[in-house]
């Protein structure tokens, strides 16, 4: 239970020796502190801003023995207090058991202690013995009873888990500090490697990640955070040759039988990931994907001055240089379906879908093949590459109609006057008060000429030839607000019209493509149109078949895809290997940092130089207009040399004690 | 040789204005009608034919089955359009067009 008997965290001391278990009150966000797994009670927790105590029997000694010795074999070495200090520490720890001197021995220790985490280089000296300082500083009684009165201890099972708040950002946990480490150290190969471990688009990483990493950087607080974006793509390219070489079939140590075959539906960066993390681990892995070529939102989602296609493409080849098939124009749900892969022996399956489907209105005469209709998403989609990046317009017709009353629709209906269509209609079903649009947006929607139309909805979609001419759209009325306050709303009868329309553009939301359900009971979705898995495991109602990316979490960002394949097949590899997914601890230790909040940005204590941060030298705008390659240039490599240096190895050691 | 003097003809000769269409939907768009696009803006502000060729893009033409990138001039569809031969069938097929003759 989350009940501290004593600890201290972030300046804060908690005292409850004096007081029964009943009496202490279960702190809320200690609450993933309670179990490590279920049943197995955490017994203390020692980390960068103290330590905690949930158990009197723990055994003060042995436990700071471990963390300190742990914290002396991470060390790198490049200094000395860290180095050297740490191993005399966990060595002085140790002897406090037949201690004749206590108190003599105790200030020895605090003072080298100081001294560690005064003059250490980075983040893993300098957190290292705050642990151990505040429990010297607050308890020092129960060492001095522990070691007096010889009060028998119990010795618990340990788990010890480095990380740094840039490796807990980012959703696939790839080691920055690490890598920028080999960076600063010349290894530009051992650098990329590092992030190949975690996926195999290291070049597409570096070039259009969001940079969860770069928001945690603590070197924030100093002057702005590291370029790790800009690091990873120089040490992509750089070593581009290199790595070529190492994927082939001899990277994969161990090939598991053959008939322990994996299908994976979809080739975007979450179904990439797994087929990666599955080859690699020795399974045969088939890829199969709807369109003709591989790649998916990565592909078509982002424009090609922002990631050449070639460099996607060639990260893809990976795949079949590891021996996996990709098998193209092959649709779920059309071409086949689960059941048939599960007969033809496939003995897993990862569903990495996406979400690309725009919702439909859901109205007789609609049809999504007819000329003239398209979903809001897939509209912007183009008009944004096309139009926004290379200046050509769409050709759309005269008169469009917008359906629905978010941010979407409204950069619908604006890219819609910008492509030159004559008359733009916007229709929503609630009141204006009611859009869910920004205000800006619908006031300078107004301004360009936008028709609304509130409280209206549409009721039939007409069309001739297979081209839409038309919609039938119908008058709504307010109702009595429901229990969550919003007011519902009904089609007044009678009181359908029709608007004749070139193009009609539904608007109003995404979600996954469900048509490969067909046929396949036994996998749920959600009442958001998503694909419904445990979150541990990624595994869907269906025993067997598993889902990730934007199909589960709907549209997001293609780290966090990539995570959800790394996690989908170690998965799968435990499915079929063990028949069940096992426990992973490292996940469980990420949620208990987060909740310890590892990303908040701490004040540094130590003085540090002010740099500046690398700058991305980009195209002219006049040379950039004119042609379609990469807008932003290669860094120089002592420029990279400088960047890396300004890592400050955040490095964080921590702990728990358990049960079992 | 040849095809330059002809280019020359037909530029030097009575124009049309033309309207060409390449199909941006998800399939063409992953064949690469960006590059076939590039070549043919390319090619229209090289010989200044900006006022002569309305390029545009187009929403699904519905003719994914046949391959390569659909693209239609004045409404009719010329078929096998890739990215490498994008730059001839402008030359051969879309420019005699605009004199209205073959």
């Amino acid at each position: 239970m989350a009940k501290v008997i004593y600890g201290y965290w972030d300046n804060k001391k908690i005292d409850n020796r004096d007081k029964f278990l009943f009496e202490i009150e279960d702190d809320e966000n200690l609450r993933e502190l309670n179990f490590f797994e279920p049943g197995n009670e955490i017994k203390a927790f020692i980390g960068w801003k103290g330590f905690f105590i949930f158990d009197k029997k723990v055994n003060i000694i042995e436990t700071f023995t471990k963390y300190m010795t742990k914290i002396a074999s991470e060390s790198c070495g490049k200094c000395t207090p860290c180095r050297v200090g740490t191993k005399i520490l966990a060595e002085q720890i140790k002897n406090l058991k037949n201690s004749t001197n206590l108190k003599e021995d105790i200030d020895n220790i605090k003072k080298l202690a100081i001294h560690i985490s005064q003059t250490s280089l980075c983040g893993l000296g300098q957190t290292s013995t705050i642990g151990l300082l505040t429990f010297l500083d607050n308890f020092e009684d129960e060492l001095k009873n522990e070691v007096e009165n010889k009060v028998e201890k119990k010795s618990y099972n340990e788990f010890l888990y480095m990380t740094a708040p840039c490796i807990e950002a980012c959703p696939a946990k790839v080691e920055v500090p690490k890598y920028i480490d080999y960076i600063r150290d010349g290894k530009f190969s051992h650098s990329v490697g590092v992030v190949l471990q975690k996926y195999p688009w290291a070049a597409t990483c570096g070039r259009v990640c969001v940079r969860f990493c770069e928001f945690a950087c603590r070197r924030t607080v100093v002057d702005a955070p590291v370029g790790i974006k800009t690091l990873k793509r120089f040490v992509a390219d750089k070593e581009k040759y290199v790595t070529d070489g190492w994927f082939t079939k001899d990277l994969i140590k161990e090939k598991k039988p053959e008939h322990l075959k994996v299908a994976i539906i979809g080739s975007g960066p979450a179904s990439i990931s797994a087929a990666y993390h599955l080859l690699l681990r020795g399974y045969h892995v088939d890829i199969f994907e709807a369109m003709t070529e591989p790649g998916g939102m990565a592909a078509i989602g982002i424009p090609n001055y922002r990631l050449p296609k070639d460099i996607l493409r060639k990260e893809i080849s990976i795949i079949e240089s590891l021996g996996g098939n990709i098998f193209y124009n092959r649709r779920l749900g059309v071409d086949f379906y689960i059941s048939d892969l599960f007969k033809q022996g496939y003995k897993s399956i990862f569903l990495g879908i996406g979400a690309s489907k725009g919702k439909a209105l859901k109205v007789p005469g609609e049809n999504r093949s007819l000329k003239g209709y398209k979903t809001g998403i897939n509209f912007l989609l183009y008009i944004n590459h096309y139009y926004i990046n290379m200046g050509l317009k769409v050709e759309l017709g005269d008169k469009i109609v917008v359906v629905g009353g978010g941010n979407v629709a409204m950069d619908c209906v604006r890219s819609a006057i910008r492509m030159g269509a004559k008359e733009v209609h916007l229709v929503y079903r609630r009141t204006e008060e009611q859009m869910p649009a920004d205000r800006e947006e619908i006031e300078a929607a107004k301004e360009e000429g936008v028709i609304f139309h509130f409280l209206t909805n549409p009721s039939r979609i007409i069309s001739e030839n297979g081209k839409v001419t038309g919609i039938e759209l119908v008058k709504m009325q307010l109702g009595e607000p429901d229990e969550s306050g919003r007011r519902s709303v009904s089609a007044i009868e009678g009181s359908e019209f029709i608007m004749s329309a070139d193009m009609i553009i539904p608007a109003i939301g995404q979600y996954v493509d469900l048509s490969f359900l067909k046929g396949d009971e036994g996998i749920e979705i959600n009442r958001w149109g998503l694909i419904k898995v445990n979150e541990d495991t990624l595994m869907t109602s269906k025993p067997g078949v598993f889902a990730g990316g934007d199909a589960v979490s709907g549209p997001a960002t293609l780290i966090e895809a990539m995570a959800a394949g790394i996690k989908a097949a170690s998965s799968i590899d435990d499915y079929l290997s063990y028949g069940k997914v096992r426990f992973s601890k490292e996940d469980k230790m990420s949620k208990i940092l987060k909740a310890l909040r590892i990303r908040d940005k701490e004040e540094i204590k130590i003085p540090i130089k002010y740099t500046r941060r690398i700058k991305v030298e980009e195209l002219e705008p006049s040379v950039r207009k004119k042609i379609f390659d990469e807008v932003e240039k290669p860094i120089k490599t002592e420029d990279a040399y400088k960047e890396a240096e300004r890592c400050l190895r955040c490095y964080r050691l921590s702990m728990v004690l358990t049960e079992r | 040789m040849q095809k330059i003097t002809k280019i020359e003809k037909i530029l030097n000769g009575e124009r049309k204005t033309m309207k060409l269409l390449v199909c941006v939907g998800t399939n063409c768009h992953l064949r690469g009608s960006e590059e076939v696009i590039r070549t043919f803006m390319e090619k229209i502000s090289k010989l200044n034919l900006e006022s002569q060729i309305e390029l545009k893009g187009s929403f699904c033409m519905g003719k994914c089955d046949i391959p390569g990138i659909s693209v239609e001039v004045d409404g009719e569809f010329i078929e096998n359009v890739t990215p490498q031969n994008a730059a001839k069938i402008f030359e051969e097929l879309i420019l005699p067009k605009l004199s209205g003759g073959k």
